[in-house]
């Protein structure tokens, strides 16, 4: 795209100034010319490419115009129209009246000085907001980095730039196997190092590198250049915050460290949990690493540097892969089980187990032993047992009214019961196992507790044991 | 227009009705079949006449592979689909089979390319597993700089390519009924889905929409009474397997 001079028209526009220059883009102020009043005016994203141009410009700015429509909110900048890729390709969006945090920045540690703990925290509560705002629009930003951070005079905060964000209803672009990392150096979440994208905590691992960056002055691990540097913070610590400023309480190195975490499981799993404990900075809990107030000694940090080289770095899984394998609920029932009413009860154990899982599905299992099938008698043959007991376990299904797809019915066969529920827990990753124990009304209403204590302590998930005894106060 | 496209039915009527008037109450106004109308599943000689109805309304319904082997069943092969081939031949009946052997491998509609397996070497039956395969299966359509989405079946789960560049595609994880925009300029391939016989862990159908004249798709799932129609398949005497995989969407 050629650069456009003031005076020009695109489209209904007219170009008034170059407003900034940046690596992929160019941003013009511009007017909307049927109108003379100085309060419409806008800003104008022109990407730096030629139409037939490959690169992550192009990319950058497909991107930005899938998903900028997409998204709502305050902080966002509101999108006014967008030139089409075959024509003038530009993204037209309101102008705000702010400051980056990059020239922020710079005033704010102009001479020596550093802000003060409060403004910082004021300022991490709002971006905190904002990425909560578009990770429950199932986006995350990806390129959060000072100059993509807009201050306004009231201390509220929009983020711009969607350009290497990651929407979940729209193909990513950017999601090409073995490239290079797509993002800012010093803020990229270590998972993002390894290429992996998508994941909400990559965001709050960014928050945590502009809290640190705006109280110091300085980046976690600095502005690395190439693969090394990059990769540091797969295995070290950064200087601990209070090792630069002594006068900062413990609990914000605490809260920033926690952004940091190497592995985003051990990060905040949502926007939200931070903006609380930096509302409430009294109910932080302040552990081993809110106290260091120096880096840790040299042969630790070999030692984790070794160990990063002997075993590598596995990113913990993304929120969005785990969905894709759902979890699942187990309910083991005893196929001899005399009582509706017990079946109905263990069901309904299942449906509360399953209401903590969301997206979870139902298994709905029961285990035919050898001395229950005959070879001689067609009642007891291996076909009819299985055909009545699958019949009693989707009637239950259908009563239990869960979601019906989500459902599935299984009989097992197996020389002992519990052998075979947990055997069948393992192959199938089951979350949670649902199965009650007990004798009622003198006689014995599902399995004995020996099945029960035996799944219990050999089962790979939690065990749910609904007790079945007349001593239960409740029956 | 809305554009219903369906893939590998494998004769599994309770699927294929639910999935249709699913479309339509979603406002679809013409439809493709994109092969592998039987095999595997209880009722080839009802999907069939379903077909030739829509076909005589004016949908598109194209050959799979499965259509191939019932029509010259090899009697030999032991996979599921060889052992249901001789069956479904000879649930059909000559007008049925004559209709199926005259079915195309591949249609073009305005933007679009339809085609059970692959757009390059249809008639090879390749699956579309991966981002590589896609591009492969691009590479069919590139004397046509008007085809601007390649939509098939053969795999039974649901995927959207996207061509970043030659040979160069990424691969999209649709969430059920979500609707994606075209990414302008680019060539696309969604894979629609099976409606008969889902593997992904959901057994609910799958189809997909695709709107011409927004350039959006839509990955629909459908729940349908499953049950009966393993039921169907148990009655018919065919492998066990085949009806419980349809129970647990495997």
């Amino acid at each position: 795209m050629k650069r456009l001079k003031p005076g020009d028209q695109v489209d209904q526009y007219k170009i008034l100034s170059e407003a900034h220059r940046g690596g992929m883009a160019r941003l013009y102020l511009v007017q909307a010319s049927e109108s003379d009043s100085a309060s419409t005016e806008l800003l104008m994203k022109v990407p730096r490419m030629s139409p037939r141009d490959q690169s992550e410009t192009v990319l950058s700015f497909e991107v930005e115009r899938l998903i900028l429509p997409r998204l709502k909110g305050r902080y966002i900048p509101k999108l006014i129209a967008i030139g089409e890729l075959d024509r003038v390709p530009y993204i037209l969006m309101e102008r705000v009246e702010a400051e980056t945090m990059a020239d922020w920045l710079v005033r704010a540690h102009a001479g020596g000085t550093k802000p003060s703990l409060e403004v910082v925290v004021q300022l991490g509560i709002s971006i905190a907001y904002a990425l909560f705002s578009l990770h429950r629009q199932a986006c995350c930003h990806h390129d959060l980095k000072p100059a993509n951070v807009l201050i306004k005079a009231d201390g509220q905060v929009v983020l711009v730039d969607f350009g290497l964000a990651h929407h979940r209803s729209i193909p990513d672009l950017h999601a090409e196997e073995m490239r290079q990392p797509v993002g800012s150096p010093p803020s990229l979440a270590p998972e993002q190092i390894v290429g992996l994208r998508g994941d909400p905590r990559s965001d709050i691992y960014a928050l945590g590198v502009l809290l640190y960056v705006m109280l110091t002055g300085l980046f976690p691990f600095g502005v690395p250049k190439g693969a090394v540097g990059l990769s540091r913070r797969l295995w070290d610590d950064p200087v601990p915050l209070r090792q630069l400023r002594p006068d900062l309480p413990a609990w914000i190195q605490e809260v920033i460290g926690r952004c940091l975490k190497v592995q985003a499981s051990d990060r905040y799993q949502s926007a939200a949990h931070l903006v609380f404990d930096l509302k409430h900075p009294q109910q932080v809990r302040v552990g081993g690493d809110g106290l260091q107030t120096k880096q840790k000694p040299v042969w630790q940090r070999l030692r984790a540097w070794f160990g990063f080289k002997r075993l590598g770095y596995r990113a913990s899984q993304s929120p969005t892969q785990a969905h894709s394998v759902p979890p699942i609920v187990m309910l083991a029932l005893n196929h001899a089980d005399p009582s509706e009413r017990v079946r109905q009860l263990l069901g309904e154990s299942a449906k509360r187990a399953m209401g903590s899982l969301p997206g979870a599905r139902l298994a709905l299992v029961t285990v035919l032993l050898p001395r229950e099938i005959s070879d001689h008698d067609d009642q007891r043959s291996r076909t009819e047992q299985q055909r009545r007991h699958l019949i009693m376990l989707r009637q239950l299904a259908q009563q239990l009214n869960v979601d019906l797809p989500m459902t599935s019915c299984h009989v097992l066969e197996g020389q002992q019961v519990a052998t075979t529920l947990v055997k069948y827990a393992e192959a199938n990753h089951v979350n949670t196992i649902v199965l009650g124990s007990g004798k009622a009304e003198g006689r014995l209403q599902t399995w004995a507790h020996s099945v029960a204590v035996k799944v219990a302590m050999h089962a790979p998930c939690t065990v749910v044991i609904v007790k079945l005894d007349d001593k239960r106060i409740d029956l | 227009m809305k554009l219903a496209l369906f893939s590998d039915l494998h004769a599994n009527l309770h699927a294929f009705d639910t999935c249709l008037a699913h479309a339509r109450d979603q406002g679809a106004s013409s439809f493709a079949v994109l092969g592998d109308l039987v095999g595997y599943g209880a009722y080839p000689g009802a999907i069939v006449d379903r077909c030739m109805a829509l076909e005589q309304q004016g949908a598109i319904v194209l050959r799979g592979n499965h259509e191939s082997m019932a029509l010259r069943p090899s009697g030999a092969g032991n996979t599921m689909g060889g052992i249901t081939a001789q069956w479904t031949h000879e649930a059909l009946s000559a007008t049925q089979r004559q209709w199926l052997s005259r079915l195309k491998l591949e249609a073009k509609l305005g933007s679009a390319w339809l085609v059970h397996a692959t757009a390059l070497e249809p008639a090879s039956w390749h699956y579309v597993t991966d981002a590589s395969m896609a591009a492969f299966s691009l590479r069919g359509v590139n004397h046509d700089r008007n085809i601007r989405w390649v939509f098939c079946g053969h795999v039974h789960e649901q995927a959207l390519y996207v061509e970043i560049s030659r040979d160069k595609l990424i691969r999209h994880h649709p969430l059920a009924g979500e609707i994606i925009p075209a990414i302008a300029g680019r060539r696309h391939l969604a894979v629609v889905g099976s409606a008969g016989q889902p593997r992904d862990g959901d057994p609910r159908a799958c189809y997909l929409l695709f709107d011409t004249k927004a350039e959006t798709v839509c990955f629909h799932r459908v729940t349908y009474d499953y049950f009966a129609a393993a039921k169907a398949i148990r009655d018919a005497g065919l492998p066990e397997w085949l009806a419980t995989r349809l129970e647990l969407g495997r």
